[in-house]
């Protein structure tokens, strides 16, 4: 039986993913300025 | 230019230049933040006092392996809008770990290595039987790594894949080497930025080329199997890869390593925050090898389909990124392999089981050269180009079978070594025939199962109370 996934579902989850890998960046680069800000790197 | 390499995606000594330049940064910053480990726990564990940013970094780039960027559009090309899923559900795997990582913390804070808390919760022989799994597979990790490196650098820009391989290891290597976990979990974060920075540049610029209407049209037409929801394989392959996951971070000490490497508080959310980001790489990565349809790009061999797709879209620019992303995961993985497998052989083989090395000079001086050896071993196994990756595979079902007794020896009193010793064995062997009858998208599930199933029964019939004391009063 073919079923296909609808076209929303496919660009939703491709779209949405970039934009997690990209907040992903921008998180992590957060992460570390407030470390290194508060000296809690190591 | 000679004819293999005008069948190159970029220029030889552009490859060159870009392996030299990256190469010689990692070993530079290595050794500046491996001037940090003065004391054998530096070395080991990074002083013990990892923070969030560098915790989430470490966790997440160690497991964005070459597979994760080159095997994603792969899963996507032969099995569609499911096979990118189910790569992504390897990350569920680092979310699970986040408890459990509070748990390990608790359970025994000056531990070093995931054998430690084996030998002490279930004894010597579910010990040395744990041992031989992690290491087996810790090694066909490693020569997987090194072996698809070597290849990718060959296809990427024509460098020889004993060049490329040696390079790879040797940078690697000799930044380990000086810098211990330190040098490790550095340039982790960095090769982190690096990988993240890559994949959406590269995704983005494919969606400006082309868009995602006309490259679902071009799937509904000549594959319509891709978008189908009803995938058996796919959705089969869904379940193993997550079970896969499971077994490969609850057992390995890659993971172990750094839940004692970083603050007790930081820990768990650093691993939660880890796997929250890992989930949209392999989608992100994999979802442009379903363009090459609607792109008309003729994908004859599908394990370069990413590069093939980004070059066509991009032109060198886009081989050049890919290149530097595929180099950065490369990296990110062996070095953490490198360190944890080297703490592992030191830890539980050299000092708990045969005696060797009795104060902290000594231990750095022996890890410093299991680092070498393992480097070496690396190399040899690479150079004759086994196939590896199969070898991977198979070890699918035999860290899936190590799950349950992992969890069962963190969170029930009532698991016992002999369930542990035949959970492993068990689900290994009906895992393996798996495998073989079945097809590799089921052995880790069946091992999972068994395993469980066997944990389950002896922890029924056997009613003995572990006291949780034992594990921190005889860490030391």
């Amino acid at each position: 039986m073919h079923l296909p996934i609808p076209a929303f579902i496919v660009t939703l989850i491709v779209y949405g993913s970039l934009l997690g890998v990209g907040v992903g960046v921008v998180v992590l680069l957060r992460m570390f300025w407030k470390d290194w800000k508060e000296g809690k790197l190591w | 230019m000679s004819e293999a390499d005008a069948n190159t995606i970029l220029n030889p000594t552009v490859g060159w230049i870009l392996l030299l330049l990256f190469g010689a940064a990692w070993i530079g910053l290595g050794i500046y933040w491996g001037r940090r480990a003065k004391s054998f726990d530096g070395f080991m564990l990074a002083g013990r006092n990892v923070g969030m940013a560098l915790g989430s970094a470490t966790a997440m780039a160690t497991w964005v392996t070459s597979n994760t960027v080159m095997l994603a559009p792969v899963f996507a090309l032969e099995k569609g809008i499911w096979g990118m899923l189910a790569y992504s559900t390897a990350s569920f795997g680092l979310l699970l770990f986040a408890p459990l990582s509070a748990r390990i913390r608790q359970l025994i804070p000056k531990g070093y290595t995931s054998g430690d808390f084996m030998r002490l919760r279930y004894g010597k022989f579910a010990w040395v039987l744990f041992l031989l799994i992690t290491v087996v597979y810790s090694m066909a990790w490693l020569v997987s790594m090194g072996t698809a490196g070597g290849k990718l650098l060959e296809t990427l820009s024509g460098i020889p894949y004993v060049n490329g391989m040696t390079m790879i290891l040797f940078v690697c290597v000799v930044y380990t080497l000086f810098g211990g976990l330190y040098a490790v979990i550095g340039t982790d974060f960095i090769q982190s930025i690096i990988i993240l920075i890559g994949v959406v540049l590269v995704g983005a610029l494919v969606l400006v080329k082309t868009d995602m209407s006309q490259v679902y049209q071009s799937m509904e037409l000549n594959q319509p199997s891709l978008i189908n929801v009803l995938m058996p394989v796919a959705l089969l392959s869904l379940f193993n890869n997550m079970f896969f996951g499971f077994g490969e971070v609850f057992h390995n000490n890659v993971w172990w390593s750094r839940a004692y490497a970083m603050r007790k508080d930081v820990a768990p959310r650093a691993f939660f925050v880890s796997g929250l980001l890992w989930f949209p790489i392999p989608i992100a990565a994999g979802f442009i090898a379903l363009s090459a349809s609607a792109l008309g790009i003729n994908v004859v061999d599908p394990n370069t389909v990413g590069p093939l797709v980004a070059s066509s879209v991009l032109g060198k620019s886009g081989a050049i990124l890919v290149f530097i992303v595929v180099f950065c995961s490369l990296a990110s993985s062996i070095d953490s392999l490198l360190a944890a497998t080297s703490d592992l052989l030191v830890e539980d083989v050299g000092r708990k089981m045969l005696g060797v090395g009795q104060n902290e000079d000594q231990l750095r001086m022996v890890s410093k050269l299991v680092i070498c050896g393992l480097g070496i071993l690396t190399w040899i196994l690479c150079a004759r180009e086994m196939n590896l990756l199969e070898i991977l595979f198979l070890s699918g079902p035999l860290v899936a079978s190590a799950i349950w007794p992992v969890l069962g020896g963190l969170y029930w009193k009532r698991a016992s070594s002999t369930g542990a010793v035949f959970a492993m064995i068990l689900g290994s062997v009906v895992g393996l025939v798996a495998y073989y009858k079945l097809g590799w998208y089921t052995a880790s599930l069946i091992s999972a199962a068994i395993s469980m199933g066997v944990m389950l029964i002896f922890t029924s019939f056997q009613k003995q109370d572990f006291d949780w004391n034992t594990i921190s009063n005889n860490s030391n």
